[in-house]
């Protein structure tokens, strides 16, 4: 179904195209040749919206670009920050691999694909004005480039969003080069990475895979009387103060840390899972060392596990040009 | 690849079948499995510390995730009818408790069904089931990698304190542990377009015959104990029994 609709996407588009002889065809999107990091599995991109250099582009203009505004106060870099890996204080979750996520913000409101929590972003949160944008010049001429449309419409701003977001992957960290055997862990973070992935630490069934997230929604024990988190959004009882696993990923970049920031430093995050866990009724069975307080480790072994965890920190990501607003 | 399976058997099928009658369509049976979960011959009731393991341990169970795969049936006549499907299983996502196998089976008289519990190797390959099975059931690298074959959880009281367990199972750096199951009581007639085979995980039998399983022995995790891996793999073969109900659930 996906697939006709871009045919007949297409099928419109050269039509409304024909219907202008004087004009040049410039509906010719350059197709985008997405680097996706060794290690990782492929993205699935939707068949109704293939990456474009030309698509790309716009929505990172977009993504720069306080227009999107029904106030025009505030773009989504204000908030999401690159050298923060795409967050801010307090509880801006990173934009970072998110080709390959499904289960979006802390509270999981939204499931689906990146156009769908565009979809969220752009009309139930950014309340954009469509005419802000249908009177820019600039802006007809890059929708025109990017999707061979005159008419300026949601579902494009959002698809260019998109296509910006699905670049912004990170698979270039000291872990990763360890992986491709490029680089080497010191002892210290060997240790670390030996308790992370073992149930020593236990960290990797909730922080799992090359995204160091799974996907999922947990209660990790944050508080004797959590906030609702998921409860909120299914009201079933049993999702009380289940929040979604954020990546680890640049985590060194993402202070302060939890849904409401209450962490400053990795090592408080590290404390409390060694010994600060608090039960509540819907803890997940997966810290299950909530009865000892948490996983009990040396002050060494949380030296390590701290050391391991900012070798997830990926420099050139945060630093990368293409991922900056376009200055030119 | 799956195709091309199905249609190679097919075809053979069909030159058969051309051979013996004049119907176009081969006789065959679509298989739908139904997995149920008991504790104690019951329906297992989640989240209720009232359980007891065999040295007097009370628990519940909170989480039952696993994979079943190479299920096979075994005509009387001595051929094997192997499908090729993994299946996971979550007791919390209904969508997971019903399934119908992607192949259909000839009519005839089976002598019985084998399937295996968790992966063979060959199978058991990290980020070769997919993104969303990788995150909820990766095995990690570090242990030998591939899939946790299951994720049971739940809590146990041992000296007044309540504490969870994980009782997880998988390949342990290179040793496989999975079950291959000859289901007991399992043969039947394929002779109608449907049949239902409920397969039923008795989940108090993990935990005994032949060990008698003690939580705090073992304590909460137990993924990188090969000892525990290789018990967990005695006990479980007499786990899963079947029966074949009317009716779909
Ligand atoms: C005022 C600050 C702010 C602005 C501006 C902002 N965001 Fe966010 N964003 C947040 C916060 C806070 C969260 C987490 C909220 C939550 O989970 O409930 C978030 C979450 C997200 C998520 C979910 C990430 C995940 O892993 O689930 C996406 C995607 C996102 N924002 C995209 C955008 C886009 C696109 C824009 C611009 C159209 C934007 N944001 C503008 C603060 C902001
Ligand atoms: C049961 C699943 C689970 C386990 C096990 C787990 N985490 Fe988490 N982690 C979460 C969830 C859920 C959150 C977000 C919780 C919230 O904000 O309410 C989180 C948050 C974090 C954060 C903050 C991320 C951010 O962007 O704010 C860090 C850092 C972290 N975990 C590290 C670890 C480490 C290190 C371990 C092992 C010692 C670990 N986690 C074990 C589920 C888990
Ligand atoms: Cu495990």
């Amino acid at each position: 179904m996906r697939i006709k609709a871009v045919g007949s996407i297409f099928l419109l588009a050269s039509a409304l195209l024909s219907c202008t002889p004087d004009e040049q065809p410039d509906y010719t999107p350059t197709a985008y040749d997405l680097k996706i990091p060794k290690g990782f599995p492929a993205m699935e991109i939707p068949d109704d919206n293939p990456m474009t250099v030309e698509g790309i582009e716009l929505g990172r203009m977009l993504y720069y670009d306080s227009i999107l505004d029904q106030n025009q106060s505030r773009a989504c870099a204000t908030c999401h920050v690159q050298e923060h890996s795409f967050t801010s204080v307090p509880d801006v979750l990173p934009h970072v691999n998110l080709g390959w996520s499904y289960n979006w913000l802390w509270k999981g409101d939204v499931q689906g694909s990146l156009e769908d929590i565009m979809e969220f972003e752009v009309q139930h949160f950014f309340f954009t004005n469509l005419d802000n944008l249908k009177s820019d010049a600039a802006y007809l001429g890059l929708f025109k480039k990017a999707f061979g449309t005159d008419e300026i419409t949601y579902q494009h701003i959002e698809m260019a969003l998109a296509q910006f977001l699905r670049t912004l992957n990170s698979g270039n960290a000291k872990f990763d080069k360890v992986q491709r055997g490029e680089a080497q862990f010191t002892n210290q973070e060997n240790l670390g990475f030996e308790l992370f992935f073992t149930e020593r630490g236990d960290c990797f069934h909730c922080h799992a895979t090359a995204f160091f997230t799974d996907g999922q929604l947990h209660n990790n024990a944050l508080d004797t009387d959590p906030d609702p988190g998921h409860f909120d959004i299914s009201g079933d009882p049993l999702d009380f103060g289940k929040y979604k696993s954020p990546t680890l990923r640049n985590i060194e970049y993402t202070a302060p840390y939890m849904h409401d920031g209450r962490f400053a430093t990795l090592e408080e995050v590290v404390n409390f899972y060694s010994e600060g866990l608090q039960p509540s009724p819907t803890v997940d069975p997966l810290m299950k060392q909530l009865s000892n307080g948490g996983v009990q480790l040396s002050e060494d072994e949380k030296a390590a596990l701290v050391a391991f965890l900012k070798t997830l920190s990926d420099e050139e990501f945060v630093q990368n040009p293409e991922f900056s607003r376009n200055t030119q | 690849m799956k195709t091309f399976r199905v249609s190679v058997f097919a075809f053979i099928l069909a030159t058969f079948v051309g051979c013996t009658n004049n119907s176009i369509q081969p006789e065959a049976t679509s298989v739908n499995l139904q997995f149920l979960h008991l504790v104690d011959n019951q329906p297992l009731e989640l989240d209720n510390i009232k359980y007891t393991n065999a040295v007097g341990q009370a628990y519940s169970i909170k989480t039952v995730k696993y994979f079943v795969s190479r299920v096979t049936f075994h005509k009387t006549d001595g051929t094997d009818i192997a499908i090729p499907d993994i299946h996971y299983v979550d007791i919390r996502d209904e969508a997971t408790l019903n399934y119908e196998l992607s192949e259909k089976i000839p009519y005839g008289s089976y002598s019985g069904i084998s399937f295996v519990y968790g992966l063979v190797p060959e199978d058991n390959v990290t980020g070769s089931l997919g993104l969303e099975l990788d995150q909820l059931m990766e095995w990690p690298m570090m242990m030998g990698g591939g899939y946790h074959y299951m994720k049971l959880e739940g809590e146990y009281i041992s000296d007044d304190v309540i504490t969870f367990f994980n009782f997880h199972s998988g390949s342990l750096n290179g040793v496989a542990y999975e079950i291959h199951v000859d289901l007991p009581n399992s043969s039947f007639d394929a002779n109608a377009s449907n049949l239902n085979v409920g397969m039923a995980m008795e989940i108090s039998n993990w935990f005994q015959n032949p060990v008698d399983w003690d939580f705090a022995y073992w304590g909460s995790g137990i993924m990188g104990n090969a000892d525990a891996q290789a018990t967990v793999q005695m006990n479980g073969t007499d786990v899963f029994s079947v029966n074949f109900p009317e009716t779909a659930l």
